[in-house]
């Protein structure tokens, strides 16, 4: 069992004036270098359950912890300093350069300044944003852009932890394809632990390694997303994450955990058979099936070794569970 | 055109007075233009992170301002008397409203999500003030100094009616004897004078807004 980054315990939060809860007796674990999606409706104290981590909102009661430690036991500004903070807004500072931007924690922090330039360089370079923009200012730069800032930015100070309120939300959607993926690959590279709060059902099962679903106030399932898909808690999960959509399901099984061996299968046959990397999504599968009407499709290894393959029979075992 | 040599000559001749006036003219300007900025500035900050508050002070300044600056030293007469100081708090009072208020917008006008952001990387209040508003609202604030010194400047001529000195006292004088080059005399340097800090504020909020471009 790894170690839990995070641990909320009987966490609430009622607004003044509010009649009721926006976060209600909340107990949850989440793991070191895991990917946790918060997918809910606008109101459904998603964000309000991120926020309270950094303390941008306070508890009414209960405690959160971060590795083991109560986060009100230091102070403020140092608890923030060890934790990402990325939001939809993104929030760049329009008066500073690029690299200003993203050298804040560490100046904060009090870093020399060749460790400073160093740290920026290599993040810009992590976030897939070319050196020559270190000496722009945001307003040049498209939103996508500016938000990769906004994640190196985060990353400065190189925190274990990184909240993501809707980080993605404003950007348009090839860009935000895009981004997506970059961002799950240097989370992967760098084992942060995250907790991404988003209301696009499609990204919180594309980016969880786990995903809570949230409706007011409570968490209704805390699972991997291909879980959620099966075995929906109950009517709001399954209708939200619209878990009698296969297609849903398929995007989210690799074909290398399903693919069959290799049996029977000429070698000879080899160029007849279209094919897949190992990381494809059985949807990738069933799409090559389809256009090149054969019985199945060989899954390769990253050097063009046949692995093994999935044919329709394959798929229809999703169905089945 | 006679009447500008004339004026020119009298300028001339009476050197000290007329630079003596000028002396008097800028410090009034610039004290009144110091003060409003010392005390309206954090004012306006004040009122921009407490709503509550900013309804009556800025009510209390705009009404000020609806006093002619001529009528605030008619009432300050009585009380501090004639002289330098009268009308340098008439002075102030005239440059505070302008200060207030764009100090006010300028604050107001930092997106809330950029202070959010900020506060969440664990910047403290007092730098979050330091690095991002002030700068951010500065290029608003200096406008609003502008504003203020072009009146501040304007206004001063009026200080020579209670004996405050400044190139008003040509102005009036000139008025009095029915000399219209002596009147140029206070005149010209005054709208010089406004020009020429109307151009120096514009040169600073352009390096302020640098980024922007």
């Amino acid at each position: 069992m790894s170690k839990q980054a995070i641990v909320f315990d009987r966490v609430s939060k009622t607004f003044p004036k509010a009649s009721k809860p926006s976060v209600n007796e909340t107990s949850l674990e989440i793991g070191q270098g895991s990917f946790v999606t918060i997918l809910g409706a606008s109101g459904c104290g998603k964000t309000t359950l991120l926020k309270m981590v950094n303390r941008i909102i306070e508890p009414s009661s209960g405690t959160i912890s971060i590795f083991g430690k109560d986060i009100r036991q230091q102070p403020l500004t140092e608890l923030r300093r060890s934790i990402g903070y990325v939001i939809q807004q993104i929030g760049l500072f329009p008066h500073m350069t690029i690299e200003q931007n993203i050298s804040t924690v560490p100046e904060i922090l009090g870093w020399d300044r060749e460790k400073i330039k160093s740290r920026v360089k290599e993040l810009m370079e992590l976030v897939h944003l070319p050196e020559s923009f270190s000496k722009r200012y945001p307003h040049q730069l498209s939103g996508g852009q500016q938000q990769r800032v906004g994640i190196a930015r985060a990353m400065a100070g190189d925190p274990e932890v990184l909240l993501m309120d809707e980080p993605f939300g404003a950007i348009d959607a090839i860009t935000r394809g895009k981004l997506q993926d970059d961002f799950k690959q240097i989370q992967q590279q760098l084992g942060k632990t995250v907790i991404f709060v988003t209301h696009d059902v499609e990204e919180a099962l594309k980016l969880g390694d786990k995903m809570i679903v949230m409706n007011e106030g409570t968490i209704q399932q805390y699972d991997t997303p291909l879980r959620i898909l099966e075995q929906p808690a109950n009517e709001f999960v399954s209708r939200l994450v619209q878990a009698d959509d296969l297609f849903q399901r398929l995007h989210l099984i690799r074909a290398e955990d399903s693919m069959i061996a290799l049996d029977g299968h000429d070698p000879a046959d080899a160029g007849q058979y279209p094919r897949l990397p190992a990381g494809a999504s059985l949807k990738d599968a069933l799409q090559l099936i389809l256009k090149h009407g054969v019985p199945y499709v060989v899954i390769e290894s990253v050097n063009g070794q046949p692995l093994g393959k999935i044919t329709m029979a394959n798929l229809y075992s999703v169905e089945g569970g | 055109m006679e009447v500008l040599s004339q004026a020119i000559e009298y300028a001339a001749t009476n050197s000290d007075r007329f630079w003596e006036a000028v002396r008097v003219h800028v410090s009034i300007s610039l004290y009144a233009l110091l003060i409003a900025v010392v005390i309206c500035v954090p004012l306006g900050i004040v009122c921009a992170k407490k709503q509550w508050l900013s309804g009556p002070i800025m009510g209390l300044f705009n009404s000020l301002r609806v006093i002619p600056s001529l009528a605030v030293l008619v009432i300050l007469l009585p009380l501090i008397g004639t002289g330098f100081t009268p009308a340098l708090v008439a002075l102030t009072l005239l440059a505070c409203p302008p200060v207030l208020i764009n100090t006010y917008m300028g604050f107001r006008s930092v997106e809330p999500s950029i202070i959010e952001a900020a506060s969440g990387m664990g910047m403290s209040g007092g730098r979050i003030m330091r690095k991002v508003e002030l700068p951010l609202a500065l290029p608003l604030l200096l406008s609003g100094v502008k504003t203020a010194a072009v009146e501040v400047i304007a206004s001063a001529t009026l200080a020579a009616f209670i004996g405050g000195g400044g190139l008003g006292t040509f102005i009036i004088n000139g008025l009095g004897m029915y000399k219209f080059s002596l009147l140029l005399v206070g005149a010209i340097p005054v709208a010089l004078l406004a020009i020429l800090s109307e151009i120096g504020f514009a040169l600073i909020e352009r390096v302020s807004t640098r980024y922007a471009r």
